[in-house]
């Protein structure tokens, strides 16, 4: 193996996530510095910003809150670029967010001066859904703002850094966000023919959550996005078997019941009697198609939609289980056992945990996978959570810029190497 | 929901935080004196009322980072007063800062405990066992700065002599002995990674040796 020495301090890593952008060079050793991807667009006709700003036009990084206004300006003014992985193409605004956060974290690491710096080897990771244009545009932002501080730039797909900051060189990543999910084959390079997408992540689980404390009481609750999220957290489990579940509950609500307190608040949840629900919870993001929430969709609450963006179809309803078969299914017959070995779920929203005494009943992430692809046939599976599942990302950007040779450049087939900037 | 008083929804939010009330000082003086694991923590209410009274907003930040009667402080004020703040005045001093309105509460700068002031009164008591302890600890820490230049010495003389024979260390380690001849000339702010010391994820990890292949394979 040859390694260029420079890159032993100079490689920089980008994970702008759905929620958080993760970044820092190597030097930063096990965990990178966070900051919420998002920017604030400050209203520059307000008098406040009159009088005491003379602020840039996109605030980024730990100084966002100072600028909030009232919560009516929350919706237009403060972008989340990343929500569903992907941008519009036209979408300026949160162009400019990735673009500002760009700068940022370079700035937050600038090298001292005359120390034979030339110039980081960057190394960004955008979702596996993410297309070309979104490579182009994103190599563009260094481009434009390079300062003498990007020497080469790449971007890898999130499910690849994972495999690779996992040490995993055959598996299927599973990475699930708050507005999607994406199922990738990995051997030694991603295989992209055989990704597929969901259209389903941890927002379609605030929403049934939301409906839940509807039904329960609690209307004046359910639009508060982070009070709905904190209840999902809380109080949402995985079941082992979704009716055996809910009769269980039914029969002994007091053993389920589920409680939840908004800390710092009076406000308490209490689903009592129809705690069974607490159930569908965890259900509905790993499969949504249980005559149950039927209820729910003719209620109002949205379907799970086929939609298309860019080139890829997101799927809807298709269940986890079915989703990874379809996705191994389109890889050499001689590969599939090997991808079924080791099948790793990466991202928030595969966060769910058992409280005691109730093992029988509830699961973790990967039991429930396991048995969904025991429904679909298939056995002899190991499925793991990632070992840092909110640095596993940035781990596999910084082994990929300390290893990759320096003169394998860039290609737009493969979508691989480093575009050279300087130096 | 009933809307409580700012000081009673602080109160439920430390106490949230596993806080508990520091009965002591509340007597003596505001309600905003709590216990957190052995630190004390106090807390200074600003209300929208008084962002309209001249210089109090200054005063009450000036108190705060002069007069520390508590191990972890706070300010908090009405949200309106986030955009006219710099975060970096509160992070220098180590005073957290809660930003709050009719719905929420938001700690926007999480506060740096530091060692409070100790009363005038306590510092007069100094026996002479304290005075003991001190040119003790004095002695000691001569010690540890001669341990120190030994050490700094060794260190330069390994480097020396493992830069004289690079040639057996590529071969063995050829990642980690690259690496070293940077070492000579640190010039991060950020502090370069020992030799030897990669991050966990780096060990036994094929990607390294599948990535560094990259390009020759096609070839």
């Amino acid at each position: 193996m040859t390694v260029d020495t420079y890159r032993g301090n100079y490689t920089f890593a980008m994970d702008f996530g759905t929620s958080d952008f993760k970044f820092g060079p190597i030097t930063c050793g096990e965990n990178p510095r966070i900051v919420n991807n998002r920017g604030y667009f400050p209203d520059k006709k307000s008098v406040m910003y009159k009088a005491f700003e003379s602020a840039s036009d996109v605030i980024v990084g730990e100084d966002v809150p100072m600028y909030l206004q009232s919560a009516e300006d929350l919706s237009s003014r403060l972008v989340y670029p990343m929500r569903n992985g992907m941008i519009d193409k036209g979408d300026d605004q949160a162009w400019r967010v990735v673009s500002t956060l760009a700068s940022f974290g370079l700035r937050e690491f600038k090298p001292q001066p005359h120390n034979g710096f030339k110039g980081y080897y960057v190394v960004a990771s955008l979702s596996s859904v993410s297309p070309r244009y979104m490579y182009e545009r994103l190599m563009n932002i260094f481009r434009e703002n390079n300062h003498g501080q990007v020497r080469a730039v790449t971007v890898i797909p999130q499910p690849f850094a994972v495999a690779i900051g996992h040490g995993v060189t055959t598996c299927v990543v599973i990475e699930s966000g708050h507005g999607n999910s994406q199922v990738c084959p990995i051997s030694k390079y991603p295989i992209r023919a055989a990704q597929v997408a969901l259209n389903r992540g941890g927002g379609d689980a605030n929403a049934i959550t939301s409906e839940i404390l509807k039904d329960s009481g609690y209307s004046d609750l359910a639009n508060e996005e982070a009070v709905v999220r904190k209840v999902k957290e809380n109080i949402g489990l995985v079941p082992t078997q979704l009716d055996y579940a809910m009769d269980e509950a039914k029969k002994s609500p007091r053993k389920y019941r589920a409680k939840y307190k908004v800390p710092g608040t009076r406000v308490e949840i209490d689903l009592d009697k129809d705690s069974w629900s607490r159930f569908l919870i965890g259900e509905y993001v790993f499969n949504p198609n249980h005559e149950i929430f039927e209820s729910y969709f003719s209620r109002g609450m949205p379907r799970p939609k086929d939609v298309k963006m860019g080139d890829t179809i997101f799927k809807g309803m298709l269940d986890f289980g079915e989703a990874i078969v379809t996705s191994v299914e389109r890889c050499p017959v001689e590969l599939q056992p090997l991808l079924y070995r080791e099948v790793l779920l990466s991202g928030g929203n595969f966060s769910w945990t058992v409280p005691p005494k109730l093992e029988d009943i509830a699961v973790d992430a990967p039991t429930k996978v396991r048995l969904l692809l025991r429904d679909q046939g298939i056995k002899n599976v190991s499925v793991k959570m990632t070992q840092s599942p909110q640095f596993s990302v940035w781990h596999g950007c910084i082994i990929y810029g300390f290893a990759v040779p320096d003169n394998y450049e860039w290609d737009w087939q493969r979508l691989e190497g480093w575009m050279k900037l300087s130096g | 929901m009933v809307s409580l008083p700012i000081e009673e929804r602080l109160r439920h939010y430390f106490l949230a935080m596993g806080a508990q009330p520091d009965l002591d000082r509340n007597s003596q003086q505001s309600a905003g004196d709590f216990r957190l694991g052995q630190d004390t923590l106090h807390v200074s209410i600003l209300k929208p009322q008084d962002l309209a009274i001249r210089n109090r907003v200054i005063e009450t930040v000036l108190s705060l980072s002069t007069q520390r009667t508590a191990q972890i402080v706070y300010l908090a004020a009405p949200r309106l007063l986030g955009a006219t703040m710099d975060a970096g005045i509160f992070r220098a001093h180590g005073i957290g800062l809660i930003l709050y309105d009719d719905r929420r509460i938001d700690e926007t700068i999480t506060a740096q405990p530091v060692q409070a002031v100790a009363p005038q009164s306590t510092v007069a008591n100094t026996d002479s066992a304290l005075v003991g302890e001190f040119t003790s600890l004095k002695a000691m820490y001569r010690e540890m700065e001669r341990h120190l230049a030994q050490l700094r010495e060794d260190m330069r003389m390994m480097q020396n002599a493992r830069s004289s024979e690079p040639q057996i260390e590529q071969q063995q380690r050829p990642h980690l002995a690259a690496r070293e001849t940077i070492f000579s000339s640190p010039p991060m702010t950020t502090s370069p990674v020992e030799p030897g010391a990669l991050p966990s994820y780096f060990n036994n990890n094929p990607w390294l040796d599948v990535l560094s292949r990259r390009g020759s394979s096609e070839n």
